[in-house]
């Protein structure tokens, strides 16, 4: 404990010595950007039951940062907070089907390179319909069939990703490629929470003019303190 | 955009909805899923294997909490001449359930009244069926014939190291314990892990907890895993839970959610649950299936049951290379057993 108190306090130190050596400045535009559409193939049970994802995605913050480091070099980067609607869907056969339809919230960093990392959480209503035909039987035995038999379920999720932004290197193509798996809380299930890892991978592409809104950019220089701004 | 959205609908619809049609319940190579819906659970029971031979097997499992379906990979002899049925009881398997009501026996009974009545309806009554039970479900099959109220058609019972008297498994289970543990400390094999055992036992001369219950249980199953004449199996095959039709989560929440949130029911089976007045009403031909070496449910518990009940047919196979679960250890002896019993009752 003692360990970790002074371990903060150090790493304190050093940051504040740290923001002290350089200066930020920001300044602030409003960017009409179109929403990004994003489809992909999901799998349940460890990616091995088929699905497929939908969703379109609102970047309603962005943060372009440069950095001159004090060798001269200059770094890009920059940090996307988004929210989005996403409709996801997967069949196991012989278990049961699924829709899955919930907003989600997240942010994402990506490199100049195009590499980028994001983290989201979303939560929404989860429909499973049983993978068979389904019947009931009362106590004088007579058998009925149920149409359509599922149950429905609130869940959460949550989904770490990588990928890559194209656009970084060619402005004209709008393109992002991505890896995400997925664990994904299902309540209630026999009184607890059924979970599902999900494996998913696709793209998201802007196409011009769809849905056009608003996003809060941030352009950031961050320099060191004597270099001239 | 309106188009686009009926597209959209239609797709989703087709997806889910595809795998709706009626089955057909015949067929030499049969292989579907019907699901029961009963008080708060979708049960999954799985058809595989020759639906034309008009012979039916129900697969009750054993637990409470384990799944049916893995055992298809030890039945494929018996699903060539005969349809074997495995059904995943509530709150086992990879049955659903949104529901948190509180388990009974009870209920588990009604469950298996129902699932043989569905299985009458969608076969026919020309079509014998045989219920093969296992462990726990011994307890289900116990109560299911003793009372009487079985379809004509229901021609057998395949009883597999079935716990039939729950009250007597924790004298049995020591008692099994001392016997075998004694041989093999005589025979200086696992002498540490032996003594353990039996220092429980010594120390635990009546067993009144569940916690108790589950630590003697938990050290029988070790145990006859230690004995040298039993064949070893692998009891968990990931590929094979992550490629089927099992939700890998959904089967080991299933067990989890038994034995963190029905601590009542299984107090109900293990502690309280007495048969032996049941067992003299039971009259239906019996097959016993047996492994020599059970310390789970010993071999006593076949002679006690097998005593006890009215059937005129009764009879007994033991396997010799295995313990709590011949049908893992011994598969293509079980089947043949299986085979000559059905093949005779014709």
């Amino acid at each position: 404990m003692r360990l970790l108190s002074l371990t903060l306090l150090f790493l304190l130190i050093v940051s504040a010595v740290h923001a002290q050596n350089y200066v930020r400045h920001d300044s602030i535009a409003n960017v009409f950007q179109s929403t990004p559409i994003k489809v992909s193939y999901l799998g349940d049970n460890l990616g091995v039951k088929p699905g497929f994802n939908m969703g379109i995605e609102h970047t309603f913050r962005s943060i372009e940062i440069e950095k001159i480091k004090k060798s001269g070099k200059i770094k890009l980067k920059n940090r996307d907070y988004f929210y989005g609607l996403n409709l996801t869907a997967y069949q196991h056969t012989g278990f049961n089907s699924a829709i899955y339809l919930h907003p989600e919230i997240g942010f994402r960093k990506t490199k100049n390179s195009g590499f980028y990392t994001e983290l989201s959480l979303g939560t929404g209503w989860m429909h499973t319909t049983l993978g068979g035909p389904t019947y009931t039987v009362d106590n004088m035995g007579n058998v009925n069939k149920v149409n359509a038999a599922g149950s429905d379920f609130w869940a959460f999720n949550i989904t770490p990703g990588l990928g890559w932004d194209f656009s970084k290197h060619n402005n004209s193509l709008p393109l992002k490629y991505f890896i995400k798996p997925s664990l994904v809380f299902q309540y209630p299930y026999n009184g607890l929470y059924l979970k599902h890892i999900m494996m998913e991978t696709g793209f998201s592409y802007s196409f011009s003019n769809f849905l056009e809104s608003h996003t809060k950019t941030i352009y950031r220089k961050i320099s060191p303190s004597n270099s001239k701004k | 955009m309106k188009k686009s959205t009926l597209l959209l609908v239609t797709l989703i619809n087709f997806f889910l909805f595809s795998c709706q049609k009626e089955p057909e319940f015949a067929g030499t190579k049969m292989d579907k899923t019907i699901f029961l819906r009963e008080n708060g659970s979708d049960m999954p029971i799985r058809l595989m294997g020759n639906a034309d031979s008009k012979v039916l097997i129900l697969f009750v499992h054993g637990g409470p909490g384990e799944g049916a379906w893995f055992e298809h990979v030890n039945t494929s002899k018996l699903m060539e001449k005969y349809v074997v049925a495995f059904w995943d009881q509530r709150s086992s398997g990879t049955t659903q359930s949104s529901s948190s009501m509180p388990l009974t026996v009870a209920q588990f009974v009604s469950d298996m009244k129902k699932v043989v009545l569905l299985l009458n309806d969608k076969f026919g009554p020309d079509c014998n069926i045989y219920i093969w039970s296992h462990s726990w479900g011994g307890v289900m099959s116990t109560l299911y014939f003793s009372e009487n109220n079985y379809p004509e058609n229901v021609k057998g019972w395949i009883n597999m190291d079935g716990a039939c008297n729950p009250i007597l498994l924790r004298d049995l289970e020591k008692e099994a314990i001392l016997k075998f543990g004694s041989e093999e400390i005589a025979a200086r094999r696992n002498v540490e892990q032996w003594n353990t055992c039996i220092d429980f036992c010594a120390s635990h001369d009546t067993i009144k907890t569940l916690d108790d219950f589950f630590t003697l249980n938990a050290y029988a199953g070790q145990a006859q895993s230690l004995l040298p004449n039993v064949n070893s199996f692998n009891f968990i095959n990931l590929p094979m839970l992550v490629n089927g039709p099992y939700s890998v989560l959904a089967y080991f929440l299933n067990n989890k959610a038994i034995f963190q949130n029905q601590l009542p029911f299984l107090e109900e089976i293990f502690l309280k649950t007495d048969l032996s007045s049941k067992l003299s009403f039971i009259k239906i031909p019996t097959l016993f299936l047996w492994g020599e070496y059970d310390m789970v449910v010993p071999l006593k518990m076949a002679e006690i049951v097998s005593n006890s009940i009215q059937s005129t047919i009764k009879e007994t196979v033991i396997f010799e290379h295995s313990a709590h679960a011949p049908i893992a250890s011994q598969p293509e002896a079980v089947n043949d057993a299986i085979i000559d019993f059905i093949e005779r009752m014709k």
